[in-house]
């Protein structure tokens, strides 16, 4: 054992404690951000609706619609297509072809994006240009976009955004095993939480308590969360560097396939509405993604992704020659034939994201994702306020009681720079919708410094996160969206079902800031840590 | 949409009253909750425990032996979930 002075002890004690402070706000940032990003298509249909909504992903008329936009582009564009649903039920058409783009060791798609009115087909807008431009230019479904990607890389450039939630997600599921293994007695104590007189008490054996239930989910979502972090930023590269001699190329023919044969002469594309109804009837659901590789050559070849059926939890990837509109084969997601590992690896998106039963599974998610933010945020505060005697630890307390309260403040404020950069004719809605992130968290700073004791500002942010939840349907339709009147008459369901929901937050936020007593730091005596009595 | 929906819901909700039973029995939950004497006095048997138990979790082997897959996840979720819930919703407010 490595004797040490009293002092660096007490020194390197603090750089533990605080480290772990850091760590699990990170955390909880990554988590809180997750729990918004599960109704990430809600929210885009909620911000950018389309009227009257559309009636499915990809209307017939589509192949005809795209066969006359592949003529108004570069042909050098005419090579890859991507075809998606976005926000409001809009279709993303991306021609593109790869590039590589100095500097960068990923390549890169460059090209034209049209946005098209998932009723009549016309073109809402249309962009040019690489990958990244025509993304950070993509207007309707910005908000979302933000969301997310707060949520997966929080806006780090990749890939040590991708790094450090990954790195996360493990010190999660480290958390969640240790803490089994540690406190596996408190298993027996599913309901147990006691009389105290101290809040801070009582505000353990709650956290203890949703710690217990929430354990299994929080080592799944943690495991998958971790598992799409580290797959494209290390996991790739590194099967590549130990199974295929670095060769990136051939491991992805090992996983994908190979593609067919090169033949770059020039014929029409079968039937695209064809294709995607047999898709339909295949998968037993309507197409959620097509990717055309080689459009318009005899060589070409195209995949139509579903989501699960309903009863199924894997989705399905169907293969079609592009230039007959035959049926070629289904594709596991991960090699050639399917196998387990392929299953499992299938199985990792609806565990994480919980989208493979509607809004059922999206709302039990939501719910686990929510317990998770709790025990976070309880166990942090626990940490620092059992410590408040020293200075330094009360002021991380505050720092805790900041970002666990001013965190749903931003995220609630970020649709209000959304709104406002729309109205304002900005073409990037990125940056006001930082900017009333950043208004909110120097908010939340600001109170933060004042004498006004920490458990009154989470009362404060709490409140002020619902007025603000309140005013997002009221910004929504002043910034040009329908009002009720016609989203009702038009069956706008998610619109309506959104604002119901902002304003029931809104008074839960309300409710929840009501003034509490502040939790002393932990006793060492009286009713402290108490255990109970062995079960009977 | 609704005949899928069925089989978890109706999974959960049998979950939800052999957990709410499971909780109001509770012995330690009682003791901590400073019930009356007789109540504190309340011990449960091992094979009731198990039995309650059993109870919670039947819907959860009913759907795996239906291949029920997706129904399984939303019950398995919404099952803790509920766990939660129950525990928070019976806690004894805090001593004045």
């Amino acid at each position: 054992m490595i004797a040490l002075e009293r002092d660096r002890t007490r020194t390197l004690l603090a750089i533990h404690g605080w480290a772990g402070v850091l760590l699990g706000l990170l955390l909880y940032v990554v988590i809180a951000t997750g729990v918004v990003a599960v109704f990430a298509d809600e929210i885009g249909d909620w911000a950018s609706p389309i009227d009257p909504p559309a009636a499915a992903p990809f209307p017939a008329g589509l192949g005809l619609r795209i066969a006359e936009l592949s003529r108004q582009i570069d042909p050098a564009y005419v090579d890859e297509l991507n075809l998606y649903p976005r926000a409001g039920g809009r279709i993303e058409a991306f021609f593109h072809r790869h590039i590589s783009v100095a500097g960068d060791a990923q390549p890169h798609a460059e090209g034209a994006v049209f946005e098209l009115h998932p009723r009549t087909l016309e073109v809402l807008s249309r962009r040019d240009g690489i990958d990244d431009e025509v993304q950070a230019h993509d207007t309707s479904n910005a908000l979302a976009a933000f969301l997310v990607d707060l949520h997966v890389s929080l806006h780090l450039p990749a890939p040590y955004g991708y790094l450090v939630t990954g790195v996360l997600g493990l010190a999660m599921m480290v958390a969640a095993v240790t803490g089994l293994l540690v406190h596996r007695h408190l298993l027996k104590e599913l309901f147990t939480i006691r009389r105290f007189r101290d809040a801070l008490l009582a505000r353990r054996d709650r956290h203890v308590v949703a710690a217990s239930w929430n354990l299994p989910f929080a080592f799944v979502l943690a495991f998958t969360g971790s598992y799409f972090s580290f797959a494209g930023s290390i996991g790739i590269p590194v099967m590549a560097m130990v199974a295929f001699g670095g060769d990136q190329t051939a491991l992805i023919e090992a996983i994908v396939g190979t593609p067919p044969t090169e033949n770059p002469a020039p014929a029409p594309m079968a039937d695209l509405d064809g294709m995607l109804a047999d898709a339909a009837r295949r998968a037993g659901t309507a197409a959620s993604f097509v990717s055309v590789s080689h459009y318009g050559r005899a060589d070409a070849q195209v995949t139509v992704f579903t989501p699960p059926a309903a009863g199924e939890l894997i989705s399905h990837n169907l293969v079609y020659d592009g230039s007959s509109g035959a049926f070629v084969r289904e594709k596991p997601g991960l090699g050639l034939v399917p196998s387990a590992g392929g299953a499992l690896a299938a199985v990792m998106a609806p565990l994480h994201f919980g989208n493979f039963a509607g809004l059922l599974s999206k709302s039990v998610w939501f719910a686990l994702g929510f317990a998770s933010c709790y025990v976070t945020l309880t166990g942090l505060q626990l940490w620092t306020t059992r410590r408040a005697e020293s200075p330094p630890w009360r002021a991380a307390a505050r720092v805790v009681i900041g970002v666990g309260y001013g965190l749903p403040l931003a995220l609630a404020a970020t649709p209000i720079g959304y709104f406002a950069g729309r109205v304002a004719g900005v073409d990037r809605t990125e940056a006001p919708m930082l900017l009333a992130l950043a208004a909110a968290a120097a908010l939340t700073a600001l109170l933060g410094t004042g004498r006004v004791p920490a458990e009154r500002n989470a009362s404060t942010l709490l409140r002020l996160t619902g007025a603000v939840l309140l005013s997002l349907p009221l910004l929504r339709w002043a910034s040009g969206g329908p009002g009720w009147i016609t989203a009702s008459a038009h069956g706008l369901t998610t619109l309506m079902s959104m604002d119901a929901v902002l304003i029931a937050g809104a008074w839960l936020c309300w409710r929840a800031g009501r003034p509490r007593a502040a939790p002393t730091a932990l006793a060492t005596n009286g009713d402290a840590a108490a255990p109970l009595e062995s079960a009977p | 949409m609704i005949a899928s929906a069925a089989l978890p819901l109706f999974a959960c909700a049998w979950s939800l009253l052999a957990l709410a039973g499971r909780a109001l029995i509770d012995p330690k939950r009682l003791r901590a909750s400073g019930a009356t004497r007789s109540d504190r006095r309340l011990t449960l048997r091992p094979i009731v425990k198990r039995l309650l138990w059993t109870l919670v979790l039947a819907p959860g082997l009913l759907l795996i032996a239906l291949g029920a897959w997706p129904a399984l996840l939303i019950w398995l979720g919404a099952t803790t979930a509920i766990g939660w819930g129950l525990a928070h919703t019976l806690a004894p407010p805090p001593r004045r």
